[in-house]
């Protein structure tokens, strides 16, 4: 580009640009962002995030037993062995990768399992007591489980209620992950009928020897997080201001059960025992009449760690005998703990 | 700084603010310009690591002395340019390679039974090392061999090698393409302006829409443990979308922020997966480095110059330079035998194809070479996305059909994959081009406003919150 302009060069039609022309511009521009808003819109009403669908349907499942809570929860509970253990008919895994406890208090309030179930929530007690929610993700999250106007926990965790940003987030996040799905999915689904074998792309990769979950999903741990722990911890919140006395209602209002399991931890296996932020959740549980499994000084193999609250597959298996012992011991409203008992 | 960070599009909204609102004039507004551009450079390259810029300072004055000394002391010239071959290499050769190289020594020292016990060197890789090392040798080898005159403004040949658009992945320009842009007097057009915008706003939406979407199913495939050679090929043409789009993305992002700054970049893709032919592949593919490669090392180990109309060079000169070519060409990707691997494959295909069409009495029709091709440049993208070595040898060991059982569902889903990224790809490629076509049409704006409010929307509605970063920054 020169200063000069010869007379062969072709004019520029954004030097002076015809008004009908930008007019046209304009008014097509506005139609293309429209449509796109509309279309997202129709999309997300269609699609759910599959992070935050698949926990729901485990919760709504009817299962006897529920095991809510993150990645830690994952990496502990083999679902069908707990059920083995516990002689129950079912054991459904409703933990959500990267979830705390603004997100359990959300999935139980919005979407409450079956009269007389027993929901497990096992999260490191860190990320129970987490007020306000530190990344995007986190947010889409809980935003995505809402199902209405959640006064007491949005201004837990948002600061105030869902914003116009919040929605607009989630719906793109959905109609997002609608469309990758869908890309893999008409395939497959064409094959399917072929064939007449229902697949699933996550299921076969799963097969495959990869990890699970779904690839999709929207609102992922950010860079370098580690599953279950975002990259900006949230406040910890006392036990009173937390999300603890949200639960209890959700329990009392759903009438289900309410077991607070404080997971494995590499740290206290040969720690003194001491007063932790744990003690105090618990205490504070147990006066509301909430039964607490305290496995941090659990007899635990420490080659079944593979971090701090995360265990290997290998070392699941005796994770989830020890929870069922826990489990199965601990009276309503009682107190089961570990090494560090009171 | 990346050019999908959000800081990048308020970075560059000042640059080009103040780029075009200076009041100055004449040769004061051009270096006032250039000096603008070149700080900004500086705060775009130094954004995240600082002590990079010091490299690139030093491959810079280093190539600027020694063209000044050229221009003195010609009869020194042979001397000069070993200094900057030297320099320049030697400083690749530490950051880059050292590293590799003395791993690479120690493990066959091991497996000739020498019991070695080397530290691992940690050394980080300057980004866009690569890049800047070739342009800046193709001033250098320019003057030395008399076809540019050497500058004696060091700002100029400063903001030559660190012009941010292109610094960290490329185009990589020549001084002869890039050089006399920056010595002309810039003014801003609105069209220029626009037309720029048009095309880093398809170069986002490549990146954005296609090649981030593409890489969340092929990074799951190639972390896989012992994979069947289905899934591994059909991740592998999975990953030819995502590394077309990935790359000639960034080159559109950077293609149309220099435009928009009043500054022509080389074109450096040309629909690659049209080729019929390997040569043909290579005409299309990174065309600014491929034909870097061509004019610098190819055909100086063929013992031609560019302009040189003389016999052409026996096939057994050829076949060398051929592998010499493609080796480096391989390994300036990346310190790892799987760049090297996938140099010689492509020496080898562009050795066969020689050899093939030269005895070949028919041609096969278009879109059955375009097939053929297509095919083996995936295979190539299979080496060079692999994992390991494991990755290959388990390829060649397995039978191709095996595992076809527990497969077929995770390729039929890549089908569909490389199906919408490539159809996204060619779709937009079109429509982008129609844009750029409108030229002096009246009714350009309306068409443009249109494509951005297009593009945006798309980017708005597929941005990841983890965003991967640009694939050749890697090199």
């Amino acid at each position: 580009m020169t200063s000069s302009t010869s007379a062969s060069e072709p004019l520029d039609p954004w030097a002076r640009p015809q008004p009908r022309a930008l007019a046209l511009g304009l008014a097509c521009a506005a139609a293309v962002v429209g449509l796109m808003a509309v279309g997202v819109r129709a999309l997300a009403d269609q699609v759910g995030n599959p992070r935050a669908a698949q926990a729901v349907e485990q919760v709504r499942s009817g299962a006897p037993w529920i095991i809510v809570g993150n990645s830690v929860a994952q990496s502990v509970v083999d679902p069908a062995r707990l059920a083995e253990r516990l002689e129950t008919d079912a054991v459904a895994q409703a933990a959500i990768d990267g979830a705390l406890g603004p997100h359990v208090a959300a999935l139980l309030r919005h979407h409450p399992p079956s009269p007389g179930a027993t929901v497990v929530v096992l999260m490191p007690t860190h990320n129970l007591l987490a007020g306000r929610l530190p990344s995007e993700s986190d947010r889409a999250l809980l935003v995505e489980l809402l199902r209405a106007p959640d006064a007491p926990l949005t201004s837990l965790a948002l600061g105030g209620a869902v914003s116009a940003l919040d929605l607009w987030t989630r719906d793109r996040d959905r109609a997002r992950s609608g469309l990758l799905s869908a890309v893999t999915a008409t395939p497959l689904r064409l094959v399917s009928a072929l064939s007449g074998v229902p697949v699933r792309l996550d299921s076969a990769l799963s097969e495959l020897g990869a990890e699970a979950g779904p690839i999709a999903g929207p609102s992922g741990p950010l860079p370098g997080a580690a599953p279950g722990r975002p990259v900006v911890e949230a406040e910890e919140l006392p036990p009173a201001s937390s999300v603890l006395p949200l639960l209890v209602e959700a329990a009392e209002e759903g009438d289900f059960r309410l077991v607070v399991v404080v997971p494995f931890d590499r740290r206290r296996q040969d720690a003194p025992c001491r007063v932790a932020p744990e003690d105090e959740a618990g205490r504070w549980l147990n006066e509301a009449g909430v039964s607490v499994v305290d496995l941090r000084g659990a007899p635990l193999d420490p080659s079944a760690f593979s971090r701090e609250f995360h265990l290997h597959n290998a070392g699941r298996a005796q994770g989830t005998d020890l929870l069922a012992e826990g489990l199965r011991a601990v009276a309503p409203g009682g107190y089961i703990s570990g090494a560090c008992g009171r | 700084m990346t050019f999908v960070q959000q800081e990048f599009l308020v970075f560059f909204a000042l640059v080009l603010a103040i780029t075009w609102g200076m009041p100055l004039v004449g040769e004061r507004r051009r270096v006032a310009q250039n000096v603008v551009l070149l700080v900004a450079s500086a705060v775009f390259y130094g954004w995240v690591e600082p002590w990079m810029l010091g490299l690139l300072l030093f491959s810079t004055a280093l190539d600027y002395g020694v063209t000044v000394g050229m221009a003195r002391w010609p009869e020194r010239r042979g001397r000069l340019l070993a200094l900057s071959l030297v320099g320049n290499l030697g400083l690749l050769g530490v950051f880059k390679y050292l590293g590799f190289f003395v791993t690479s020594v120690g493990e066959a020292l091991t497996a000739l039974g020498f019991k070695v016990h080397w530290p691992t060197l940690e050394i980080a890789l300057p980004v866009g090392i690569s890049f800047y090392t070739f342009q800046t040798l193709s001033y250098t080898l320019d003057v030395y061999r008399g076809k540019l005159t050497p500058r004696r403004s060091f700002l100029d040949v400063a903001l030559f090698v660190s012009f941010f658009p292109q610094l960290v992945a490329g185009p990589v320009e020549r001084a002869r393409d890039l050089l006399p842009q920056l010595e002309r007097p810039r003014q801003a057009a609105a069209g220029q302006l626009a037309s720029g915008l048009s095309l880093a706003l398809w170069g986002a939406v490549k990146k954005i829409v296609v090649a981030d979407q593409v890489a969340l199913y092929v990074d799951r495939c190639f972390v896989l443990n012992e994979p069947p050679p289905t899934v591994l090929f059909m991740a592998s043409a999975a990953f030819a979308v995502q590394i077309l789009a990935d790359f000639s993305g960034y080159t559109d992002i950077a293609r149309g922020t220099a435009r928009m700054l009043g500054v022509n970049l080389t074109h450096n893709f040309d629909r690659p997966y049209l080729a019929e032919s390997p040569s043909d592949f290579w005409r299309r593919w990174h065309v600014s480095f491929s034909s870097w490669i061509h004019e610098y090392v190819y055909l100086p180990l063929c013992g031609r110059s560019a302009d040189d109309d003389g016999p052409p060079p026996s096939a057994a000169r050829r076949t060398l330079a051929t592998f010499g070519s493609l080796l480096i060409s391989g390994l300036w990707h990346g310190a790892a035998w799987k760049f090297v691997l996938w140099g010689a494959y492509h020496a080898s295909l562009l050795t066969l194809w020689r050899a093939v069409s030269r005895r070949s009495p028919v041609s096969a029709p278009r879109p059955l070479k375009i097939g053929v091709m297509f095919v083996c440049t995936v295979f190539g993208w299979l080496l060079f996305r692999m994992q390991d070595g494991d990755t290959l040898r388990h390829v060649l060991q397995t039978a191709p059909w095996a595992g076809w059982s527990r497969a077929w569902p995770t390729v039929y889903a890549l089908v569909g994959v490389v199906s919408v990224g490539g159809g996204v790809l060619a779709l937009g490629g079109a429509v982008e081009a129609r844009v750029s076509a409108l030229r002096s049409s009246p009714w350009r704006p309306s068409v443009e406003l249109a494509w951005w409010a297009l593009a945006a929307s798309l980017i708005l509605l597929m941005a990841r919150s983890t965003q991967s970063d640009f694939l050749y920054f890697r090199f």
